[in-house]
């Protein structure tokens, strides 16, 4: 999470600051509780419907903006927000798909380090926002979701509002949430909604789904009710054992080639300083991978390239919070599916983590069972600050020197690393399409000048391989769960976040990914939402080019017909046209690599006027 | 393990010379064939599971035929009956054609120590 995020010294502050606003919002809700008029249905008016309540409840949590398509099943709480509340803390962002309202709260999470406030239709709504919802449990990303229903059949009205209600709302999203409420009454949304944040902030954090009954938010608030909105106060992360942490701190000490592997470790730039403390006590290199930023890309001891040889050497290896410990000991071949053990059968493993406290069974996102030395149930970023004092304390005089005496080629090694890094980007560098590689070097030259924000730092990898990163939020990692459609909202909702705190935002966008809702280009036009996208327009469903012709090598077939059904041309969707059409500055298609710079100068200066810019340029598959 | 052996016997492997091949050809031949897909268009590599980099250092004929025809690690087999001899030896060509890249110090866009 960014440097706003959750950590042992700020979260108590934090605490206290959102207790304020929750006294202030009670007293509001109070003052303004109204009696409905009689007379006839005509006159009837309701000057304070319980959704206003809620309204009060939602800024008591301190969520700032609510990402929405608009729906009949929450227009009572939809209308308070706007016209009770003033469209502020929380404003309602206008979202033309569900799963782009999650994928935008998914961003925005990481980069502003708390959850954004989604509302979400019944029964459709939630269906549209399934995918986006199961990125964000497998990113370990806070998600408050707000789904509207009308429980009591009684109320319907008939026909459509039958097909858009369900029993169970959150049923269909209860495999991967972290915990969901319907509450009955307007006391009960207060205490769900204030439970709800707490569990969605507590490490692993993860979406929460909290269904606001319609007939609640449109009957009338009883006057006479002692309606309180109960006191938020966050709940600080847990730490691992201090004996299993002397123990990790021994088995370290002792090794000769040890490996710290980092995936969400680090939760701000605390949480990055800690990280570099950690490795410089062990002299030990680090790979980051990166759904996370987790450790600064120029210190010496970054050697996220070199993993697989490291790991084969390695005769210890640290895991912090590593989504897939199996998978970075071991391999399975594709297309063969042939098991190849990649690390020493005796290797020491401790991993910290807090993957033991996810117990979900249907979902596979647990990955392959990995035997381990030495598990710490804990958050990684807790517990770095206890973890490297035991290191310190273990090694001694003659030990440090010798990992002291490491260095100089330590240092030579990342400098090879880099070396060998920008070889390979230099290749190909003028080809047609451009190269991905001089796709993220000429992007990397338009933003250096600036304090800036990778959204999606996984799905090109050059930019985390060749740009120097040292801040948390530098990069954001990754959609997760690898659902398709995710990283262009994402990308939005983070420079949301970032709009504030003169971060430029940049995605390095897939078209496939954007044509899954292509809507969220309006959302940033339309709330003047900053963000320079530049298109990595491979024509294609890449992967799938390349799965296509794995089976058929297999099967001893042509590999001539791979394209027919994984590519996106003939007609070419023109990007810049489709950006356009929707309010957002935009240029291309470029296929002259030449010409990539001066438009993206271009992008950027419209960028800076607090437009979103979008740069269509024809790439090489990958 | 085949690879290792060919590495064993460098006089043996290395020793032959391609076949004749048209580069032009061969360069229909890479797009067509979808070998541009994990390589790129110039050889030059791609990466989150795309495949290797092919130039600037291309593997010998024998070594460059035995991995397209039987490859060892995750390629695709392009075997004979739906890639010709003669389509692998335009290929061969072709790729020994392509110019080579600048070098790293030639590009600025490549030097990452200024401002950040």
């Amino acid at each position: 999470m960014s440097e706003e995020g959750l950590d042992r010294r700020t979260f108590l502050k934090t605490a206290a600051a959102i207790g304020t606003t929750m006294a202030a919002a009670s007293t509001v809700s109070a003052e303004t509780a109204k009696k409905p008029s009689s007379g006839l249905p005509g006159e009837r008016i309701i000057g304070r419907p319980g959704s206003d309540f809620m309204v009060d409840v939602i800024k008591a949590t301190g969520i700032e903006y609510i990402a929405s398509n608009p729906a009949s099943s929450f227009r009572s709480l939809h209308e308070s927000i706007v016209n009770y509340g003033g469209n502020r803390k929380p404003e309602f962002l206008t979202c033309m798909h569900e799963e782009s309202s999650v994928a935008m709260a998914h961003g925005y999470a990481k980069a502003a380090g708390k959850p954004m406030g989604v509302l979400a239709h019944g029964s459709v709504g939630l269906q549209h926002a399934a995918m986006a919802v199961y990125n964000a449990w497998c990113d370990r990303v806070p998600v408050m979701l707000f789904g509207g229903n009308f429980m009591d059949a009684a109320h319907r009205r008939p026909g459509v509002e039958w097909y858009h209600c369900v029993q169970d709302p959150a049923g269909m999203l209860r495999d991967f949430v972290k915990w969901d409420d319907q509450p009955a009454s307007l006391q009960h949304f207060a205490e769900s909604v204030m439970r709800a944040y707490k569990f969605a902030m507590t490490p692993p954090m993860e979406p929460v789904v909290i269904i606001a009954d319609g007939m609640l938010q449109e009957h009338p608030i009883d006057g006479d009710a002692e309606l309180s909105i109960p006191k938020l106060t966050l709940s600080a992360p847990p730490q691992g054992e201090s004996g299993a942490l002397k123990e990790a701190a021994k088995m370290m000490a002792g090794a000769e080639n040890l490996v710290i592997i980092a995936d969400r470790a680090a939760r701000s730039q605390e949480g990055v300083r800690r990280m570099v403390e950690l490795a410089e006590a062990l002299n030990a290199p680090v790979v980051d991978l990166g759904s996370r930023m987790n450790f600064p890309t120029t210190h010496y001891l970054c050697r996220s390239e070199d993993g697989r040889a490291l790991i084969r050497e390695a005769d210890a290896v640290l895991m912090l919070e590593v989504a897939d410990p199996w998978g970075q000991l071991n391999t399975i071949s594709d297309p063969q599916h042939e098991y190849r053990r990649i690390a020493k059968p005796d290797v020491k493993l401790i991993h910290v983590t807090l993957a033991d406290n996810l117990m979900k069974s249907n979902y596979q996102d647990a990955q392959r069972f990995c035997p381990c030395d030495l598990s710490i149930s804990g958050d990684a970023e807790a517990t770095l600050p206890a973890l490297t004092e035991a290191v310190k304390k273990e090694i001694g005089g003659s030990r440090k020197s010798a990992l002291a005496g490491r260095t100089d080629k330590l240092r030579s090694q990342h400098r090879e690393m880099k070396e060998r890094t920008r070889a390979a980007a230099a290749n190909g560098w003028d080809a047609v399409p451009v190269s991905t590689a001089r796709l993220s070097a000429e992007l990397w030259n338009a933003i250096k000048g600036d304090k800036w924000c990778l959204a999606d730092s996984r799905n090109l990898g050059w930019s985390a391989r060749l740009w120097p990163a040292t801040e948390h939020y530098n990069f954001l990692g990754h959609s997760g769960a690898a659902g398709v459609g995710q990283i262009a909202p994402a990308a939005v909702g983070a420079a949301l976040a970032n709009r504030d705190k003169g971060i430029l935002t940049a995605v390095i966008q897939p078209d496939g990914d954007l044509m899954y809702a292509p809507g969220v280009l309006w959302t940033a036009a339309h709330h003047k939402i900053p963000i320079l996208m530049l298109m990595h327009n491979n024509r294609a469903y890449h992967q799938e080019v390349m799965h296509l012709q794995k089976m058929a090598g297999l099967h001893n077939r042509r590999m001539d017909t791979a394209r027919i059904g994984t590519t996106i041309e003939n007609p070419h969707i023109d990007y810049a046209l489709l950006a356009r059409a929707q309010g957002v500055w935009a240029e291309g298609p470029i296929t002259d690599p030449a010409a990539i710079a001066p438009a993206l100068q271009r992008a950027v200066a419209a960028v800076k006027r607090g437009e979103p810019a979008l740069v269509d340029v024809v790439t090489q598959g990958r | 393990m085949r690879f290792f052996i060919l590495l064993l016997f460098p006089a043996v492997v290395f020793g032959q010379d391609a076949p004749a091949g048209s580069a032009e050809r061969g360069h229909q031949a890479f797009l067509k064939y979808q070998c541009y897909t994990c390589h790129g268009t110039v050889g030059q590599g791609g990466e989150r599971g795309a495949g290797p980099r092919l130039l600037p250092n291309l593997f010998p004929w024998v070594a460059f035929s035995m991995q397209t025809r039987t490859p060892r690690q995750d390629m695709p087999a392009y075997r004979k009956d739906h890639l010709g001899d003669q389509d692998l030896a335009d290929i061969y060509a072709y790729l020994r054609s392509v110019k080579p890249s600048p070098a790293v110090a030639n590009i600025p866009q490549l030097n990452f120590e200024g401002k950040r």
